[in-house]
């Protein structure tokens, strides 16, 4: 292997694949399985994949006595306790990208490490700084983050070999990525804008995963075998017996997607000499429907919740992509097929597999992550400037992307204080319409010379976008000489699929957005800094006492201003 | 040079100088060494009796005739003076020279018509030239010289060539002769482009008249002892030779000149110096000829090696083009082969691996089916159903298998 390669570090499972020669090769375990995301201390010994899971008899996640599962959820904390011992995240994490990534050097000759690594959607800027630090601990750089379902997007694209056409005849189009793993069921709602894949929104729920319904099913056989055996008392296990059980269900639920009924038959089950120590029960399909039916209407419930929040209908949905263990159970492929019919629903059957090797081709290709929406500084007033645009390329490890410095003014300092408001539009891409609904991102405030005249004060403002994705903000007031500065976690970005999308982020011309705007959510600070020095901009009662001449009616001032005016 | 280029060039002046063409004859360079050596010798010997043999000079029929009448030997200096300047009579010989020396009483010459016809016949003074030549030859008679000097005088003073110079230089009996040669060079030097008397263009008689005169001045006062042989030279070099077309120029002149003015001790140094330096002359023009040889082999075999480097070049080109696409060809299935491996590897792997789940799976389902069989009473649909389960199951992934 040469070059960059991809990881996907999951909360279940953890993969890497590479491209080579045209094709995406994953590195799976012995057992041609991803290797599981659980790492188990004992005495000094770490035991790591599939042997650490084994060891594992329930569908919880994090730490269960001395094994950790889905270590990823644990960063952001400092340490935490495995067993009593005193660990942190970053090493439990980097103990199982070292086993994958020796696992990996072990199959393939070569370095593996440069990686383009796999993130979940709502992974915030903290966690995404310590998941580089662990990676870099197990000896891999991250190149680059891209998110799961753009990454399985991107993964089941490519697949195709006019790729190029499938993008194009997608522009515009929407798709849903349904990840129903083990662990968690992930939805994402994506749009092909001009070459740029973007998220619209996501949903999602740690309570349906294949794990949980796997229990479920497990328990329910238990239940059900005691209750026709009429045993009603509890009955201890032996060691293993629940994990034979969950292997048994497992198999049962597969082999029910081709057989009305199965046996489930778990040989000396219980500890007790009373009764049959086996568990043996006729499992019929409608059964397993009717046990996991709950959990299979709260996943498909969240499909639609989420297009109802995005107010899109199903038919308007281009490509449903189901990926995971879970989407083969045929009660859900059928509630699928009845959503979003057989054309537009694309069952993966990489499910496994298909996020990593999305991450292999991104690395492969060098596709670069671009924010997904501008980021916005409210001036007064009602005017929003474009400090830096959808599209703009990502930084890679080792970059920072800055911005121009804006040098501002403080239209109105009677309170004392410059308000800086970051805002993005809800709808993603670079043609915004004044009118779009915005988010609030953050607001920064600094001390200003409440006595100074209007646009006396000078205001410098600095952003920067570092290799983690986290946006930085700073302001400083240069006659206060008062400074605060913050970080945006949270931005949404896009993977530009065609390379053509502009990479400047250079500023637009305030004059083609400085027409006063509605807006349509409500803004609790009135903002005071601008970057032009109008009158326009002042309030009407500060300005009247600076220069009444202004309002003199032949002048025709503004009808605002002569209403603030008044006051 | 090559000593045939020598030899022409030999030949050339010959043509030129009417007056040169028996010494040139009898010392011509050859490449011979032997042939050269007898020329040597022979300038050495007898010069006189050189200057009389002509059968090497070009011969007219007319002359060939005259040959076989046995030519009448003259009498008097008048007799030989008209002989001297109407036919080809070149030589005096010795013992009728030394009867005119016994003759002479009176050391001027008086008949003025002898004069004025040999003047007629010799305007360009070059006979004139050939008299004073052959007078200091004869310096063992000095009657005779005197007389002949005289002769040469008058005709120089009477001729065309008639400056006042002329005059100072050639002074008659009991006068002073006031004049030096650079003087007269001077003056002729000025003259020599003038106008002739027909036009614009030069006369070719007078300068040749003038150059005559100059060198009989020269040759005079080398024969007075007034001027050394190499200040002859040098006076010669600096003005008649100047004036020489290249192919005029040649040390045969000189040497001609240097052969009527020696005596005999120094004719026998001046012949073995010409006879070494003839060899020398001839080494080296053997060697210059064989150097040329060689150059042109070089140049032949330099030419040939260089179009045979160059195709060989070109071959190596051809090669290297051929060796690098060979290269980048062996390079390109490597990669193939590499990639080929690792996809080989990949799906050998994933065949592995779904064989070896396939058999994980199925193993523990035929040991429960086993355990099944084996309870009290034994669990017949439990086995049946786990067995046709795990038979189906390893039934597909035989065919998989064959599949692939």
């Amino acid at each position: 292997m040469k070059g960059v390669f991809g990881f996907d570090f999951g909360t279940t499972n953890s993969l890497i694949s590479f491209v080579e020669g045209g094709r995406c090769i994953s590195i799976l375990d012995y057992s041609r399985l991803p290797h599981p995301s659980v790492v188990c201390y004992q005495g000094d010994e770490v035991i790591v994949g599939r042997k650490a899971k084994e060891r594992l008899a329930t569908s919880d996640t994090g730490i269960i006595g001395n094994i950790v599962k889905s270590p990823k959820s644990l960063l952001g904390e400092s340490k935490v306790y495995v067993e009593g011992v005193s660990r942190d995240p970053k090493s439990i994490v980097a103990d199982i990208v070292r086993y994958v990534r020796e696992h990996a050097i072990d199959q393939n000759s070569g370095e593996f490490d440069s990686a383009v690594v796999t993130i979940p959607v709502d992974m915030n800027g903290k966690q995404r700084k310590e998941l580089r630090e662990a990676f870099r601990i197990a000896g891999i750089n991250i190149v680059q983050f891209i998110h799961e379902p753009l990454a399985a997007l991107y993964g089941h694209l490519r697949s195709f070999p006019n790729f190029k056409d499938e993008v194009q005849k997608l522009n515009r189009e929407l798709m849903l990525v349904f990840d129903w793993g083990g662990g968690t069921l992930d939805l994402t709602l994506c749009q092909m804008i001009d070459g740029m894949l973007v998220q619209l929104s996501n949903d999602g729920s740690n309570n349906v995963g294949g794990d949980v319904i796997d229990e479920i099913v497990r328990n329910e056989i238990v239940s059900r075998h005691l209750k026709n055996q009429g045993i009603t008392e509890d009955l201890s296990q032996q060691v293993d017996a629940t994990q034979r059980l969950l292997d048994r269900a497992e198999r049962s639920k597969i082999d029910l997607s081709n057989k009305e009924s199965v046996q489930v038959f778990v040989p000396d089950y219980f500890l007790t000499d009373k009764y049959d120590v086996d568990i043996e029960y006729t499992l019929h399909r409608d059964e397993l429907e009717e046990m996991v039916k709950d959990k299979v209407d709260e996943g498909i419930r969240r499909i639609h919740h989420l297009l109802e929040e995005a107010r899109i209908s199903p038919s308007s949905i281009s490509l449903c992509l189901a990926t995971g263990g879970m989407v083969n159970m045929p009660c859900i492929k059928s509630r699928l097929r009845e959503i979003f019919g057989p054309q537009r629903l694309c069952v993966s059957e990489r499910g496994n597999t298909i996020i990593s090797e999305g991450a292999g081709w991104v690395a492969h290709d060098k596709a670069n992550l671009s924010l997904a929406k501008n980021i916005e500084l409210l001036v007064a007033p009602h005017a929003y400037f474009p400090v830096i645009k959808a599209g703009t390329k990502m930084p890679r490890e080792g970059e920072v992307q800055c911005t121009e410095n804006l040098d501002l003014y403080c239209s109105d300092p009677r309170d004392g204080f410059a308000k800086f408001q970051l805002q993005s539009p809800k709808r993603p891409g670079r043609t915004v319409q004044s009118t779009d609904e915005r988010n609030m991102l953050d607001i920064i405030s600094i001390h200003v010379d409440d006595k100074a005249k209007p646009y006396f004060e000078r205001l410098e403002f600095k952003l920067k976008i570092d290799e983690n994705l986290i946006l930085h903000a700073s302001a400083k007031s240069l006659v206060k000489n008062d400074s605060d500065k913050l970080e945006i976690h949270n931005l949404e970005f896009g993977l530009d699929l065609t390379g053509t999308v502009k990479q400047d982020g250079s500023l637009e011309d305030f004059d083609s957005i400085d027409a006063p705007t509605a807006i349509t959510n409500g803004i609790s600070l009135r903002p005071n800094v601008t970057l032009q020095k109008k009158e326009s901009l002042i309030p009407g009662e500060f300005l009247y006492s600076y220069n009444p001449d202004y309002f003199d009616t032949r002048m025709s001032p503004p009808e605002h201003q002569v209403s603030e005016k008044l006051y | 040079m090559s000593t045939d280029k020598f030899k022409k060039k030999t030949t050339v002046n010959n043509k030129t100088t009417g007056e040169t063409q028996q010494m040139t004859s009898g010392m011509n360079p050859s490449p011979n060494k032997s042939h050269s050596k007898k020329h040597a010798s022979e300038a050495h010997s007898s010069k006189n009796n050189e200057m009389e043999k002509e059968d090497k000079v070009p011969i007219t029929a007319n002359e060939k005739k005259q040959r076989k009448t046995k030519r009448k030997e003259p009498e008097s200096v008048e007799e030989f003076l008209e002989q001297f300047f109407s036919t080809n009579r070149k030589a005096l010989p010795e013992n009728i020279a030394k009867s005119f020396n016994q003759s002479i009483s009176n050391f001027t010459f008086e008949n003025m018509e002898i004069l004025k016809n040999c003047l007629d016949k010799d305007r360009s003074l070059e006979k004139t030239k050939q008299l004073l030549l052959l007078l200091i030859d004869h310096k063992q008679l000095p009657k005779l010289e005197k007389l002949l000097k005289d002769v040469v005088k008058k005709l120089i003073i009477s001729s065309e060539v008639n400056d006042s110079i002329v005059k100072e230089y050639f002074p008659l009996a009991g006068q002073q002769s006031c004049a030096n040669l650079d003087d007269l060079w001077k003056s002729f030097g000025l003259n020599l482009s003038v106008s002739g008397s027909k036009g614009d263009k030069p006369d070719p008689t007078l300068i040749k008249a003038r150059k005559n005169v100059f060198f009989c001045a020269a040759l005079w006062k080398l024969n007075d002892g007034d001027l050394s042989f190499k200040a002859f030279i040098e006076v010669l070099n600096h003005s008649i030779f100047s004036t020489l077309d290249k192919k005029e120029k040649t040390n045969n002149i000189i040497i001609e000149y240097m052969s009527v003015n020696l005596d005999g001790k120094s004719c026998k140094s001046i012949a073995s110096l010409l006879d070494w330096f003839y060899q020398q002359t001839d080494n080296l023009l053997q060697k210059n000829n064989q150097l040329i040889q060689d150059k042109d082999q070089f140049e032949k075999l330099f030419n040939e090696h260089r179009n045979l480097v160059q195709i060989k070049d070109d071959e190596i080109n051809v090669l290297k083009s051929q060796i690098e696409s060979f290269q980048l060809e062996i390079k390109q299935v490597k990669e193939d082969q590499r990639v080929e491996k690792i996809h080989l590897q990949d799906d050998q792997r994933k065949q592995k691996g779904r064989t070896l789940r396939a058999l994980e799976e199925e193993t523990p389902m035929l040991q429960d089916a086993l355990k099944a069989l084996g309870r009290e009473p034994a669990k017949i649909a439990v086995a049946k159903d786990y067995l046709g389960r795990a038979l189906d199951n390893l039934n597909n992934e035989l065919e998989q298998l064959r599949k692939n």
